[in-house]
């Protein structure tokens, strides 16, 4: 146990709770303007498909994107018992669960890479058309938030390892853990309305 | 948390989040999550319209189920994975109020279409490049 964690370990379940709370409200917050983030760009994809309905023949691997999808789905629920086992202050699990998190967030990556790499080969670039467009702004943002959420996964598992975290304190776990079921949320609907719907 | 001998069960909502204590409820979730995407996935070789007998409705039957299942599908991960299900007052209406403003932004953006009708659609294909 390190002095951080003794440090926490004297201090009342109250003071814990509350702290946590607070940290909590923070990251909504935070989550609450990233969806705003988000809205501005679907809503533009909206009005655009809006005024294209019925024309666009969606061209988009719907293979690949459901598989991205079950990925980020299992990289969710890894994040989720991660968190679990970070409450009850058990250290290997939680080391090996962000750690499962993290290279499912790699194999989103190498899918997506792959599905780049074909429209780049196809000569598909964003200019190609409005749809593909809207396409690479959005899952390149999303690209992005994976990336960000990945940066502070492995900081969490260097500091899960040196024993910074137990049961008392393990709050950067669990609002990293928001975030990235955030991640998670907005594929769920990015799949549908660009290679479903 | 649920070590402590004064709280074995998880504390009640709206106290702040524990989140479940066992693994089956995440497990659970995550089987729904699979069949809701395979449902999703499903749907998009489908003609909802003529499946409900509404064939005027076209494309739209399509985009309303996959919005429906998807929305399904958030629920489901905001309620248990982000644990939601005991979080503060607070936090709540802190989401709750970034969808009512996200169900604000795109409804003001729907009725241009609904509303304005060929003209705001004619003005945005004009503006794409009149295809």
């Amino acid at each position: 146990m390190s002095d951080e964690s003794q440090h926490h370990a004297i201090l009342s379940p109250a003071f814990h709770a509350d702290r946590r709370n607070l940290r909590a409200m923070g990251m909504w917050l935070f989550l609450g303007s990233e969806i705003m983030f988000f809205t501005a760009f679907f809503g533009a994809y909206i009005v655009v498909r809006s005024a294209a309905v019925g024309s666009v023949a969606m061209p988009l691997d719907k293979v690949l994107g459901a598989l991205n999808t079950v990925v980020l789905i299992t990289s969710s629920l890894t994040m989720a018992l991660g968190v679990m086992h970070s409450k009850r202050g058990e250290r290997k699990e939680t080391g090996r669960y962000l750690a499962a998190t993290f290279l499912l967030a790699c194999v989103f990556l190498v899918v997506k890479a792959v599905e780049y790499t074909h429209h780049f080969e196809d000569g598909v670039f964003p200019s190609h058309d409005v749809f593909h467009g809207f396409y690479f702004l959005l899952t390149g943002f999303h690209g992005v938030h994976v990336i960000g959420g990945m940066i502070a996964l492995g900081i969490l598992w260097n500091r899960n390892r040196r024993g910074d975290f137990d049961e008392h304190y393990n709050d950067p776990i669990e609002m990293t853990g928001l975030y990235w079921h955030f991640v998670d949320l907005v594929w769920i609907f990015l799949f549908p309305a660009l290679y479903l719907l | 948390m649920s070590s402590q001998a004064s709280t074995p069960q998880a504390p009640a909502a709206g106290h702040g989040a524990q989140g479940p204590a066992h693994w089956q409820p995440y497990a659970l979730v995550f089987g729904a999550l699979l069949v809701l995407t395979a449902v999703t996935v499903g749907l998009s070789y489908v003609d909802v319209s003529k499946a409900i007998g509404m064939p005027q409705l076209g494309r739209a039957a399509n985009i309303v189920a996959g919005l429906l299942v998807a929305g399904l599908k958030a629920s489901l991960v905001v309620w248990i994975f982000m644990h939601m299900n005991h979080e503060t007052n607070t936090n709540r209406f802190i989401l709750v109020f970034s969808l009512v403003l996200l169900g604000v932004a795109f409804t003001v953006l729907s009725m241009d279409f609904v509303w304005l009708g060929t003209y705001a659609q004619g003005a945005v294909r004009a503006a794409l490049g009149g295809s």
